[in-house]
């Protein structure tokens, strides 16, 4: 069996409706692993289920930013080999229009969140020993982009909790990365495009030197770093963005 | 919604501008000052100041300050 291989493994997937944590799902099953997805909306989480083997998927609803809905679902999970955080929002704003509730929104989801979520799961050993841990963050947390103050703050925070966590967890052989993608389309970078406007867009495409990425193009690195294949890595983060930020 | 309240409000909100730099007829997309980021701006003024929720693409369908101050009253009801 390959190291690459997820046979036998289970992986929670958050914010697996759409975008990267859907395709995440799909990325996990292909390489025969189990998911438990998890999002807010039951019925679009049902339908993710349609579209994946039944026997290795199941599904729980929960509003992570709300502690009893999150606490709730962690008490349901399966024992897991691995957890990736792909939940979280993005919002726009200027330094001028910055706000403690915008602020603390973005932090909600994109940080606290998946932070307090890991605590969770590893002090009740739902995740195993030898798990590993993926925050899917952006390269906004390395880099800096107009408008995107609030998104950057809290995405390089969760990478820099994840560099402390990954430290604090190595004794028990868990593994702890980010994985910080680039444009991508999805419904989140849809959101982006309508407020930077198409012609934005496209002058914006022309900077990455592999295009615009899908979906998919930031799964596949996900489940390596789930997988065995990344053993011997922990408390990094993975830039996967068409080469934008080699330049 | 008094246009020249929208209009102060468009200066204040734009780096660089000064008061008394724009009028009804400026075509704003010209400005020295405008770019990506005064986009984003625009949106969170109209926003902040006046409850309204715009997309870029209705901004830059918009030639001058009377048409983008328009819109927001119309969008205001």
């Amino acid at each position: 069996m390959s190291d690459f291989d997820l046979t036998g493994k289970t992986i929670l997937v958050t914010g697996a409706t759409s975008g990267i944590g859907l395709a995440i799902c799909r990325a996990v099953q292909r390489m025969g692993g189990g998911v438990v997805a998890t999002g807010r909306d039951r019925e679009r989480l049902d339908e993710v289920g349609r579209g994946l083997t039944a026997e290795r998927f199941r599904s729980l609803a929960a509003d992570l930013v709300e502690p009893a809905s999150r606490d709730a679902m962690a008490a349901e999970l399966p024992k897991l080999d691995g957890i990736v955080h792909g939940a979280g929002a993005l919002a726009l704003s200027p330094s001028g229009f910055l706000s403690a509730s915008k602020l603390r929104a973005l932090e909600a989801i994109n940080y606290e969140a998946p932070v307090l979520l890991t605590s969770t799961l590893v002090k009740s050993g739902t995740l195993k020993p030898g798990g590993s841990v993926v925050f899917i963050t952006s390269i906004a947390g390395l880099f800096g982009a107009k408008g995107h103050i609030l998104y950057s703050g809290s995405k390089g925070a969760l990478a820099a909790a994840g560099r402390s966590l990954a430290i604090e967890l190595a004794s028990k052989r868990i593994r702890v990365n980010s994985l910080a993608p680039g444009m991508v389309r999805s419904g989140m970078a849809g959101e982006a495009a309508g407020k930077l406007g198409d012609e934005a867009m496209a002058a914006h495409e022309r900077e990455y030197p592999l295009g615009f990425g899908s979906a998919e193009d930031v799964a596949g690195p996900a489940v390596f770093l789930v997988s065995d294949a990344a053993k011997w890595i922990t408390g990094t983060t993975l830039v996967c963005d068409g080469g934008f930020t080699a330049r | 919604m008094e246009i020249s309240s929208f209009i102060s409000k468009f200066e204040e909100s734009i780096e660089g501008l000064t008061p008394g730099s724009v009028d009804e007829e400026t075509k704003f997309q010209d400005l020295e000052q405008w770019d990506s980021l005064a986009v984003l701006t625009t949106i969170a003024m109209a926003d902040a100041e006046f409850e309204v929720e715009l997309s870029a693409n209705e901004i830059l369908a918009c030639a001058t300050i009377r048409e983008l101050s328009e819109l927001v009253a119309k969008k205001r009801g």
